[in-house]
């Protein structure tokens, strides 16, 4: 099930809500716990059980560790358990990949296996993961009980797409929390926010994406600019569309979730943006691989350098069983370690070098996401080939005059909201004319608008596709 | 102090609206739970998961309200494409088109044109251009081209191979019509009014192949058909898929005869034949009591729509021939207004016809004339299925009929049971053959009435049919039906008359004169 459906708006969603409400307040994290089982089984109910065996193992070894006094004990369950989340994840998302490889480039003969990829399965795995360490680490306590650890492991908002949630920023919110009508309506509007982002700003922009990367042969210079600004565009509001559902719906069961996106294509540099693109995996990747490797208080650039590869290799390869996430992860390696050594970000540098190089960033990401989105390392590389008129290929094309003739209205509305325009001109309607309770209704008002509109593409039956769904 | 009381809690206001909207959809959508049938058994719950959501969006309450407010969003940012449908520069929807190869086409309609030639019928293709081929289209900038080349290609192609043509788009340009004269801006189809132009010069050009077929200048004047215009009262395909506030809506033209006709309709559905209960008209004019943009489709006013197979007879109609037309949905208003030129009309749709072959139909028949009459659309479709190939592997090729079962009368008792049968013949093995019945009538009691009779290849085991024909029963000709019987070592094949195959033929007596089967050989 996603949230950007019917099923889940209209069923799903108030039966949850009303359950919860009603039910008395020692219950209540059951019924969440079975929502949620329900919400993951919904569409692939054969993967509950890869979920549920995640559960059972880190809750066993958690307990395990708490409970020994021997270090090399606790030491050893913490390996076990990493190998055996990794395991999981192994098997489920890269079997069919390392067949492949092993039979192409290892002449062996082993069976090419059709291991279907549970949805989510890297979210809930690092999700548990993290768990298992903080508990080694003593930065939070063991959790007992077992369905409450099945909760934090399993609750829906973030459990298919994140933000990947920490156990100790929740530890208390599980048993001791309240919800106010306030955070509630907070939630809604949130979850609003994000829903709308998705259907109207990021389903609309895949049209464009997979025209272009459907016709790589034939497009011409500027559409394939426009395919991979569109696609740029979709992962966004895709992501950060889900993410900010995934932050409304736990304000409304009384949850507070970290933020997952701030703005990333406003990013001064790219040590910057990976400061505000998918805030929680970048920060459980540096708090549980680069800072335990030493991180950047290392004596040599070497082990730096070497840091920052391990990190972006395995950053890579957790988005997806294909080079192409490989490749892109070390795109990134290549771009942070240029920074390092230049040390960008803690230059004070002239106004034009600073809007130059966000221009730089910002390509850099885009090509970035070329490399995402292609299906192989060839595709990506004719691709953009592609942008630079080096296939030959023309300027322009119909394709380009149709997408941007019919949606420049809505490239530039995309362009507005991937800045916090919006929230500064409240902040500063607020404070000069003191009207924030205005604007604020306003905001709302035009956001049940667009909530409407948004059903409406659902139930028309648009295109309706959801990226880190494959992760 | 009350207004700022008002904004003070103001932030309440989305999550009441949003919740009460969920609500309210949650409950009016209940009965996709509750309806039987609404959520068929699936194999899985991965299946069922899926058909769920597929039958929330295919039924929602308040559906089209919601298609009109997403087409009103599409027009304010100024996208001329919504749910793959174009909208051009003079608002004219059009839904996608690929253009394809019209030569497979044109050697199709020449075979059956060299092959009806062989039996002295006449024959004719009109071809009418999809609007994407429309001779004036022009789409918006970045959407594609003109596509009129496709049916100047066609004529050329047909005339070459000495096929009698009608180019639909070259008598619109010459007659100055533009777009908006030719079709509805929110169908795909074009209007009444150019099918009723073209029928006139179908007319016309028939008369010129052959001087016995009458074509009368007046019976085309205005002074003898009215016109009803039903002013916003069409929202077409496209349209339903756009919503009405996209390019708004059509009016729509009932067009019908002043002058006096005797017009009857057999129509086959796709599921059982039906007659039709108003004898004296076949327009469904329940279309016309009131717009339903959503729910109806105006355009099936003209005879109801596609049917497998219908027959039209007129006592009344200037011209005492038989025609056969084949061809897709263009066809209805055209067919109406031929009925009132012809004495009988069979009109057969390939796509759903699944009784035979359209030449077994045409051999079976002995029309006067065939028309294929198809949209440019239609090229590589059902539409042109025409059974060249097995008319003539299985029957052109044979030299020899046989008698396998010697004329005879029948008299079928009356029937008390949907599913009764006569055996005419078991033990049929496979091959190809004919079954003529000199006259067919049907009673009830001692009043004749007219209904169809249905001959049926069936297997006895299976008690499947494999093949069907239609009699009509009070036909003044002899009446043949060809058909084929596959190989198959595991079933009993017989020809069997159904008395009481469908409820208006239960309670009714069935007689056949002189039935026979031939076998080719």
């Amino acid at each position: 099930m996603v949230f950007s459906s019917l099923t889940f708006i209209l069923f799903f969603l108030p039966i949850s809500i009303i359950g919860y409400y009603l039910l008395p307040k020692s219950v209540k994290n059951f019924w969440l716990l079975l929502v949620s089982l329900f919400f993951y089984a919904w569409g692939a109910h054969e993967f509950i059980f890869v979920m549920l065996l995640s559960i059972v193992f880190n809750y066993v070894l958690a307990l395990l560790i708490d409970v020994s006094q021997n270090t090399v004990v606790k030491k050893l369950l913490l390996t076990l358990s990493v190998i055996g989340n990794l395991s999981i994840l192994f098997y489920n998302k890269y079997m069919n990949l390392t067949t492949e490889l092993l039979n192409k480039y290892v002449s062996s003969s082993i069976e090419v296996t059709e291991i279907l990829l549970p949805i989510g399965i890297s979210f809930f795995t690092f999700q548990a993961m993290s768990y298992v360490i903080d508990v080694y680490r003593k930065d939070t306590p063991v959790q007992k009980n077992f369905f409450d650890l099945a909760l934090y492991i399993s609750f829906f908002p973030q459990l298919v797409a994140g933000p990947i949630v920490r156990y100790r920023t929740i530890a208390d919110q599980i048993n001791e929390r309240r919800t106010t009508v306030k955070q509630f309506c907070d939630g809604t509007t949130r979850f609003m926010s994000g829903f709308v982002q998705k259907i109207l700003l990021s389903n609309t922009m895949s049209v464009i994406a997979d025209t272009a990367f459907n016709n790589t042969d034939t497009n011409s210079v500027l559409f394939a600019w426009v395919g991979a600004i569109a696609y740029s565009l979709q992962i966004l509001f895709d992501f950060s569309g889900y993410s900010s559902m995934a932050i409304g719906l736990g304000k409304m069961f009384g949850f507070e979730f970290m933020e997952n996106f701030n703005y990333p294509y406003i990013a001064t540099n790219v040590t910057d943006f990976w400061r505000r693109w998918h805030i929680s995996l970048s920060q459980w990747f540096r708090d549980y691989v680069y800072f335990p490797l030493g991180g950047s208080r290392v004596n040599s650039k070497f082990k730096l350098f070497r840091n920052l590869f391990v990190v972006w290799l395995l950053t890579g390869i957790w988005h997806g069983a294909n080079f192409t996430f490989v490749l892109w992860g070390l795109w990134y390696f290549v771009l942070l370690c240029f920074e390092k050594i230049i040390d960008i970000p803690h230059r004070k540098l002239p106004a034009l070098i600073k809007i130059l190089y966000r221009i730089f960033t910002l390509l850099c990401v885009v090509f970035g996401w070329v490399l995402f989105r292609a299906t192989s390392v060839g595709a990506a590389i004719d691709y953009l080939k592609s942008m630079f008129g080096l296939v030959g290929n023309g300027l322009i094309d119909n394709n380009a005059i149709k997408y941007i003739a019919d949606y420049g209205i809505l490239f530039i509305i995309a362009f507005v909201f991937c800045t916090p325009l919006f929230t500064k001109l409240k902040e500063y309607l607020n404070q000069k004319f003191n009207i924030g309770r205005v604007v604020g209704l306003l905001y709302d008002i035009a956001l049940v608008g667009c909530m409407l509109l948004a059903m409406s593409s659902l139930i028309m039956g648009v295109n309706n596709p959801f990226i880190y769904f494959n992760f | 102090m009350k207004i700022k009381k008002i904004f003070r809690y103001a932030y309440v206001l989305p999550t009441l609206f949003l919740f009460g909207l969920l609500f309210y959809y949650s409950v009016t959508n209940l009965d996709i739970l509750t309806q039987k049938g609404q959520l068929a058994p699936a194999k899985n719950f991965v299946e069922y998961s899926t058909t769920f959501e597929n039958k929330i969006s295919e039924g929602f309450k308040d559906k089209y309200a919601y298609i009109n407010l997403n087409g009103k969003m599409t027009n304010a940012l100024g996208v001329n494409s919504l749910n793959n449908i174009t909208k051009l520069d003079n608002g004219h929807l059009v839904f996608s088109f690929e253009p394809s190869n019209t030569t497979e086409l044109s050697d199709k309609l020449s075979q059956v044109s060299d092959l009806l030639k062989q039996d002295n019928i006449e024959f004719l293709s009109v071809a009418v251009p999809h609007k994407a081929c429309f001779y004036d289209t022009e789409f918006p900038a970045g959407y594609g081209e003109n596509y009129a080349y496709l049916l100047d290609d066609l004529e050329k192609e047909l005339n070459a191979k000495g096929v009698n043509h009608i180019n639909a788009n070259a008598f619109f340009e010459q007659k100055d019509m533009t777009m908006d004269d030719v079709y509805f801006k929110t169908d795909h189809h074009w209007r009444p009014s150019a099918a009723f132009s073209i029928t006139e010069e179908i007319m016309r050009k028939l008369n010129e192949q052959n001087s016995d077929i009458i074509y009368s200048k007046d019976s085309f004047s205005e002074e003898n058909w009215q016109t009803d215009i039903y002013k916003d009262w069409f929202l077409g395909s496209n349209g339903k898929r756009t919503g009405k506030d996209y390019t708004g809506v059509d009016d729509f033209e009932f067009i019908y005869p002043k002058f006096e006709t005797d017009i009857t309709v057999d129509r086959i559905t796709k599921t059982r034949a039906v007659p039709d209960k108003n004898r004296n008209t076949f327009y469904y004019t329940g279309y016309l009591d009131q717009p339903d943009y959503f729910a109806e489709n105006s355009y099936c006013t003209y005879l109801g729509g596609d049917f497998p197979l219908a027959y039209i007879r007129n006592s009344k109609a200037i011209n005492n021939k038989k025609l056969v037309i084949i061809g897709d949905s263009y066809r209805l208003p055209v067919e109406s207004f031929l009925s009132t030129q012809f004495s009988e009309i069979y009109r057969i749709d390939t796509r759903y016809f699944n009784d035979g072959t359209f030449l077994e139909l045409v051999k079976a028949v002995k029309p006067d004339l065939v028309i294929s009459l198809y949209t440019n659309l239609s090229i590589n479709s059902g539409v042109h299925n025409y059974g060249v190939d097995q008319w003539n592997q299985n029957f052109a090729s044979k030299n020899t009929e046989v008698t396998i079962s010697e004329p005879k009368d029948i008299s079928l008792r009356t029937a008390k049971n949907n599913n009764d049968y006569y055996v005419l013949k078991s033990n049929i093995i496979s091959g190809a053959y004919k079954l003529s019945a000199n006259e067919v009538t049907l009673k009830k009691g001692k009043k004749q009435v007219n209904n169809l009779v249905q001959a049926a290849v069936i297997d006895l085991k299976s008690q499947t049919i494999i093949a069907s024909r239609y009699f009509m029963p009070d036909y003044n000709e002899a009446q043949d039906w060809y058909f084929t019987v596959p190989k198959n070592k595991n079933a009993n094949y017989a020809v069997v008359i159904y008395n009481g195959t469908f409820a208006n033929t239960l309670n009714k007596k069935a007689e056949l004169k002189e039935v026979s089967i031939t076998k080719f050989k």
